[in-house]
């Protein structure tokens, strides 16, 4: 009796100590290339800057004690390429703003960036995890270094958490479709805006 | 220790019934609000409609902003010009309360838990550490439940914020802009005025207005 009350204290103190204890768990993102319309290919020779900022992006939240580190380097990289390849006529990337303003055949520096991510964590595994990601792109004209276009995406996805069974598979599903969103909102404003279109961008008229 | 037991457990499906995440309204501004101003320069029209009222930003924002000490402006800003493109960023929206000198820039930062509810999460958070057995899962539950709910409040102020862009001739583009911290529980919009930057990006020009947002 002695020794079925101290298996029991024992499993009671596991149990206080594993739900009282927090763990941090890393994961790198891993998404497919999304499906993009072939359109017509913007006038542009451009210089995409992937910089580190970018690489090292993270998507971070915390769920009871535990934390989350979701790293969206590669992915937004690889996306940030594909939208800009189905877009421009000439794309080619550097690290720093830097370089792409030495870049002598680019008339057009495109910068992206993630501006933030935000996870909704349901209570039950039937419910859905809510993700948004906000991307900036500024596009400037690369020998006056002014900012000719400036666009926000705000990515959703939604997908239902799952078991302990099927969190894993439902995480990747989440990424993908926020990925999907973001390629064609990206690809949508590329194509859409007008100081995008025409003639390479001509140098603009100096501020008295 | 038995009767906390019994009680816990019963109780238990009251704790959890404000568990599951309710979506937050989407806004649909009227067209032109009643508490809606107005200002025009050079072709460009900027309209500002600040939600003041508690009831409005527990429906769009499932928070009472007001008691919070958040300001929360509502933006919308047309082109009218043929030509010109402008830069709309929210660091050039800059509000100025009544009284003082210095202003909240809306630069797009992430609004944090409240402190009071904040703390409220931490207390549960503490509390839940000290309590034992089915209580401890209960409560946990309950803390899950709330940090849930707080995303949600975060992701919503994420999704509706205005976004910096530039606006092409003929376009328009609206969002949310918000300032903190303003004093709580109070009508902050009293002898207040937003000061607004927009750049032309072909000339670099800059055009200023300033929009007081008490009536």
């Amino acid at each position: 009796m002695k020794s079925i009350r101290l298996i029991a204290s024992f499993l009671f103190a596991v149990l206080v100590l594993t739900l009282a204890s927090g763990c941090t768990h890393l994961k790198t993102v891993s998404v497919q290339p999304s499906a993009l319309p072939t359109g017509q290919l913007l006038p542009h020779n451009v210089a995409l800057v992937l910089d580190q900022e970018l690489a090292d992006y993270k998507n971070e939240y915390s769920r009871g004690q535990d934390n989350f580190i979701d790293s969206l380097g590669v992915p937004l990289q690889d996306y940030a390429r594909q939208a800009a390849a189905k877009s421009f006529q000439q794309v080619d990337v550097v690290p720093t703003v830097k370089k792409a303003a030495a870049l002598a055949s680019a008339d057009l520096i495109l910068i992206p960036r993630a501006v933030k991510s935000d996870i909704s964590i349901p209570v039950w595994a039937w419910d859905n995890d809510n993700l948004t990601l906000v991307m900036e792109w500024t596009a400037k004209d690369r020998a006056s270094q002014n900012t000719i276009w400036l666009t926000t995406i705000t990515a959703n996805a939604s997908e239902p958490m799952g078991s302990a069974f099927s969190y894993g598979k439902n995480q990747r599903i989440l990424y993908q479709k926020l990925f999907d969103d973001l390629s064609l909102k990206t690809y949508n404003a590329f194509q859409g805006a007008p100081e995008l279109r025409g003639s390479p961008a001509t140098p603009p008229t100096p501020h008295p | 220790m038995k009767q906390f037991i019994v009680i816990a457990f019963a109780s238990l499906p009251l704790f959890l019934a404000g568990c599951s995440t309710d979506k937050i309204a989407d806004y649909q501004p009227a067209s032109p609000s009643v508490s809606e101003r107005t200002a025009q320069q050079s072709g460009v029209e900027v309209a500002l409609d600040p939600f003041v009222e508690s009831a409005r930003t527990k429906q769009y924002f499932d928070i009472d902003a007001v008691a919070e000490g958040i300001a929360i402006l509502h933006i919308r800003v047309t082109n009218k010009t043929a030509d010109q493109t402008f830069l709309v960023e929210k660091k050039d929206f800059q509000l100025l309360p009544g009284g003082t000198a210095g202003g909240l820039t809306g630069n797009g930062n992430k609004i944090e838990r409240s402190h009071a509810t904040a703390d409220t999460l931490n207390t549960v958070g503490a509390v839940g550490v000290a309590v034992e057995g089915i209580g401890l899962i209960g409560v946990g539950l309950i803390g899950l439940g709330m940090e849930s709910k707080f995303n949600e409040i975060q992701r919503n102020f994420t999704g509706k914020e205005m976004a910096d862009a530039t606006l092409s001739p003929g376009q328009s583009m609206e969002g949310f802009v918000y300032f903190m911290p303003v004093k709580k529980d109070e009508d902050w919009t009293r002898a207040a005025t937003v000061k607004v930057n927009l750049t032309e990006t072909k000339t670099q020009q800059t055009i200023a207005l300033s929009i007081p947002l008490s009536h």
